[in-house]
């Protein structure tokens, strides 16, 4: 009883969160959220044992491992971005408004995307966990277990990374 | 950082956990799904009860017939079928 409830607590309190981190690391919401239930039920399994102080860069570590395995897994097909129709659809208004500007800023949403898939795993999680989920460089680095320096390091290399491929031309452009 | 790149990452960190993966967790809990071994142990409680009344009821069918009092005109022991 006091189990279910602590563990009601601990989903209410970091689901998004691990939902945020998943979302943005395999680039879909049905992965995403098989991700999170798969880490929440680890979660379950493991409650009783997990040390409260280091909980959430536990659940973050444990959906990071998931991810990079289904990443992994699904590698032979490695085109796990959404596509111009879905990012479209999350914006009507937008799209309702001015079809083209809404369509050239899914275009550009969909590049920048793209860019941060290309990235090398250890450079996106980094980045992400930055960015996207606001962790600090100590959080990270004890998330992602690698030392302070390598996560300053991995995240400039990521940023450099990102505005190179962002601003190059596609391929078919450069002819 | 590019102007994309930062919608993108406002874009992501909005992103909330849609509450069917909570239910999905719930419905899912070990816990709370009987698993196959409870229901075989179930199973298994109920036979052994069946039989166990089964067999006291016999048990006691027997011996009324064994404590039946004697009559006269009746043989000494009833025969048991």
């Amino acid at each position: 009883m006091i189990r279910e409830l602590e563990f009601k607590v601990l989903c209410q309190r970091h689901r998004d969160e691990i939902y945020r981190y998943a979302r943005a690391l395999l680039a879909n919401r049905a992965d995403a959220e098989d991700a999170s239930q798969e880490v929440l039920l680890r979660l379950w399994n493991h409650l009783p044992r997990l040390n409260p102080f280091n909980l959430r860069a536990w659940l973050l570590r444990t959906t990071h491992h998931y991810c990079l395995d289904q990443i992994r897994r699904r590698s032979k097909f490695a085109e796990p971005m959404l596509a111009d129709d879905e990012i479209l659809a999350e914006r009507p208004d937008e799209l309702a408004v001015n079809p083209s500007f809404a369509a050239e800023s899914a275009s550009r949403l969909l590049q920048a995307q793209r860019a941060l898939a290309q990235l090398p795993e250890n450079l996106r999680s980094v980045f992400i966990l930055y960015e996207v989920n606001g962790l600090r460089y100590r959080e990270i680095a004890e998330t992602l277990e690698i030392p302070v320096n390598s996560v300053k390091v991995y995240l400039l290399r990521a940023r450099q990374r990102l505005s190179k491929t962002i601003h190059e031309k596609p391929t078919w452009m450069k002819t | 950082m590019d102007e994309d790149l930062k919608k993108l990452v406002e874009e992501l960190r909005r992103e909330t956990c849609p509450q069917r993966v909570i239910d999905e967790v719930a419905r899912r809990l070990p816990g709370k799904q009987p698993s196959r071994l409870r229901i075989e142990f179930a199973a298994a409680c109920t036979a052994v009860l069946l039989l166990a009344g089964w067999g006291l009821w016999r048990l006691s069918e027997d011996r009324v017939l064994l404590w039946l009092p004697i009559q006269p005109g009746l043989p000494a022991r009833p025969k048991l079928l």
